[in-house]
């Protein structure tokens, strides 16, 4: 049961057929954890904060910079404060009937199968492939939804990969080794790139929570200077290593340069 | 006001303001057990706009009509 | 004409983002010709093993390796994309 300010707080999607009370009560039920409150990480984090997501966990070891206030604009006046603390502060300010937890740290092969098995639904958006791939198959391993997203300039690329679906390594199957791809340091990378995706990202895991269609077995990828979007279908691959069920531990992976698995 | 039924629903709306007299209208409809709901609106208009919106999710609206409260609104839940 | 679309680690060495080229042929061979063209795309594409894992390959939005890999046969009006993984967030 919703309360009156529930109700003025959420009437514009209370109001929308795919979401109503119904909607509304598996939102505050459900719980999200982003991992990354960089680009990405502070697009996403906004809307679910605002959609009502129960619970939200936040993992950044990183301080806010200057550098980030390009495009991390929920960091805004905390510059020298950790990231997932800053994320946490705007969450509360914004609304109290989310349950913030900020994890000051990042995740390794020790902790994060942990971290996640408490969460609904996990996003990536980390900003290096060792992380993602330890993400992609921690989430295989623990069977909780995952929705992925990589920007560079004006190009992104999200999928969603569920229990059964095709994983990052079925597309992906191993990193590029250090310094064949440039990074957004290197390359850079423009604020609207990480808003949209971030945003796409929180518009996936919403979906998953209200059991709404989603990016699954299927890529998004686009260029902001084209305006081209395409989805591209994604086979689950046989061979994967993570996804056939093959991997049962991850520490037999080594997440450094390429993460191939043998 | 007439005396409802004992399997109907009843909600009184006629303090409320638009869009909150449909939201709380669909709110109800969702969360109650019984299959009929009268609602009673301010208004004529209120209640006309409240009825072709829950009519286009899907519920049937059983009768419209003017009462010494108000306007009220008798709605059968879909499904 | 087939289009191909270049991502950034190969437009240092083809100076353009996409390109209209006449070709018939395998996608193989078109990778040929546009390292003959470009001379520095070797060295982006491949490596002591073959071609890079890292970089896939899509016709008109299909992994070519769902369709015949690096035989799959390119006509007129398709549309070859060339992407590498990416991780910024």
């Amino acid at each position: 049961m919703l309360t009156e300010e529930q109700i003025r707080r959420y009437a514009r999607q209370l109001i929308m057929p795919e979401i109503g009370g119904s909607g509304q009560s598996k939102l505050l039920d459900s719980s999200v954890l982003v991992i990354g409150a960089g680009g990405l990480g502070s697009a996403a984090i906004q809307y679910l904060a605002g959609a009502g997501v129960g619970r939200i966990g936040i993992v950044d070891g990183d301080e806010v910079d200057i550098t980030n206030l390009q495009r991390q604009t929920i960091h805004a006046g905390n510059l020298g404060m950790n990231k997932a603390e800053s994320a946490a502060s705007f969450v509360r300010k914004l609304n109290e009937d989310v349950e913030v937890k900020a994890y000051p740290t990042k995740v390794d092969v020790e902790n994060v199968r942990e971290v996640i098995a408490g969460y609904d639904v996990v996003l990536d958006c980390t900003d290096n492939f060792p992380s993602r791939y330890l993400i992609n198959d921690a989430c295989v391993l623990e069977s909780v939804p995952l929705v992925h997203s990589a920007v560079l300039r004006f190009i992104g690329e999200i999928m969603t990969i569920v229990p059964g679906s095709s994983c990052y390594r079925c597309v992906f199957p191993e990193a590029p080794p250090p310094g064949s791809v440039p990074s957004c340091q290197e390359a850079g990378i423009a604020g609207v790139t990480t808003g949209i995706f971030g945003v796409l990202q929180a518009t996936e895991a919403i979906k998953l929570i209200l059991r709404l269609e989603v990016l699954e077995n299927r890529m998004l990828y686009a260029d902001l200077l084209t305006m081209e979007f395409d989805v591209i279908d994604v086979r689950k691959d046989e061979n994967c290593p993570v996804c056939s069920g093959r991997l049962k531990d991850l520490r037999e992976v080594s997440y450094v340069e390429t993460c191939r698995i043998e | 006001m007439k005396r409802a039924e004992l399997s109907e629903e009843v909600l009184d709306l006629r303090d409320e303001n638009c869009p909150f007299t449909f939201i709380k209208t669909k709110l109800k409809l969702e969360e109650m057990d019984k299959t009929v709901l009268r609602v009673t609106f301010s208004d004529e208009t209120t209640a006309r706009d409240v009825a072709r919106s829950v009519s286009s999710e899907g519920h049937e609206v059983l009768s419209l009509e003017k009462t010494e409260e108000g306007w009220t609104l008798v709605v059968r839940k879909r499904g | 004409m087939v289009r191909v679309v270049y991502p950034l680690i190969m437009t240092t060495a083809t100076r353009k983002k996409e390109e209209e080229i006449e070709f018939e042929g395998d996608l193989s061979s078109l990778i040929d010709l546009l390292c003959e063209r470009y001379p520095q795309l070797k060295k982006v594409l491949y490596n002591k093993d073959g071609f890079n894992r890292f970089i896939n390959i899509y016709v008109n939005n299909e992994d070519v390796r769902n369709l015949d890999g690096f035989e799959t046969r390119l006509k007129v009006g398709d549309t070859v994309k060339f992407i590498p993984a990416i991780a910024g967030g």
